[in-house]
């Protein structure tokens, strides 16, 4: 059999088609993370705000001062709580928490691959450094 | 993975290693596979080169559509297959350049009627091939063609150097035949 060598050029290749994947898939799940970080920070400045101005938590600390009220009287307080609260803001908030969640269960198994494939570009970046 | 322990693994563990983001893995692969594959594709495009560059194709695509292989199935098999894909797709493409190509030798510098003597030459030599045993041919086309040596024909065929010698012999002989029945 003639004897050829493709194995560098193969690796380069694939080396340089790694790269530019692994940058790309790791860019978009930190721009998606961080804009739903983002979105989830803005929507509880949001519902802070809403809540202050109706001074909710004011009435919450009040009850919260005696516990008794609340574990005696825990549907009012609930009932209070659901109707000061914001529901639009909450549900927003709620469903990006879900989706963040869902991203991070979803994206498991892939970002193990991906933290491998970076940890064996990065040796053979260093590989090539060197020599 | 060591480099050594990866020698001994089998090819379908190594490409669920790729799968889970192994690039040693692949690397090893393609050490294993180079070899046989450039035989391969050099018997069914005629050019050492080409045949080259079509199996550094081959394992480039093999990594970008690594993760849909299925593991339960013979992986030399699908590799070969979509090897000669590749290869199909070359010869393809080279059958769209030949007239160009052919013409420009033409311009360039032989006669017209040298070239057709060559044509009919090859013609001939090729209905001749397709009349003698298929083991010859292949033994004629490795050691002629691709111009391997009696070891890369016996590594190729798995068989012993000697048969290679004594079947090109009788390959010879069996062609001469033919050539002269023509």
């Amino acid at each position: 059999m003639k004897k050829i060598d493709v194995t560098k050029s193969v690796m380069d290749s694939i080396v340089s088609f790694e790269s530019k994947r692994t940058k790309k898939w790791l860019g978009i799940l930190l721009l998606v993370v961080v804009w739903i970080l983002i979105s989830i920070v803005l929507v509880g400045v949001r519902t802070y705000g809403i809540l202050s101005e109706r001074h909710t938590l004011d009435v919450l600390e009040i009850l919260y001062q005696d516990r008794e009220i609340i574990a005696e009287f825990w549907q009012d307080t609930l009932l209070v709580a659901w109707e000061e609260f914001p529901q639009q803001s909450m549900f927003i908030g709620v469903g990006l928490i879900s989706i963040l969640i869902g991203i991070w269960i979803v994206t498991k198994r892939r970002r193990k691959i991906m933290v491998r494939r970076i940890e064996e570009l990065a040796k053979r970046q260093k590989r090539r450094n060197n020599t | 993975m060591q480099a050594r322990s990866m020698k001994m693994i089998s090819d379908e563990a190594l490409v669920r290693d790729v799968q889970e983001g192994s690039i040693s893995a692949f690397e090893t692969l393609v050490t294993r596979y180079q070899g046989k594959l450039h035989s391969f594709v050099s018997y069914l495009v005629r050019d050492s080169i080409a045949a080259q560059d079509i199996v550094q194709e081959s394992f480039v695509s093999l990594y970008k559509t690594i993760d849909r292989i299925d593991t339960e199935k013979k992986f030399s098999v699908y590799l070969f297959s979509m090897t000669r894909n590749h290869a199909i797709s070359y010869l393809r493409g080279r059958k769209v350049h030949e007239p160009l190509e052919h013409a420009m030798h033409i311009s360039t510098g032989e006669s017209p009627e040298i070239v057709l003597e060559q044509k009919d030459e090859a013609a001939r030599i090729e209905d001749a091939l397709s009349s003698i045993d298929e083991k010859f041919v292949r033994v004629i086309r490795l050691y002629y063609f691709d111009n391997l040596s009696y070891e890369e024909v016996g590594a190729y065929l798995k068989i012993p150097v000697n048969t290679v010698r004594t079947r090109l012999r009788r390959a010879k002989a069996a062609l001469r035949t033919a050539l002269e029945t023509l």
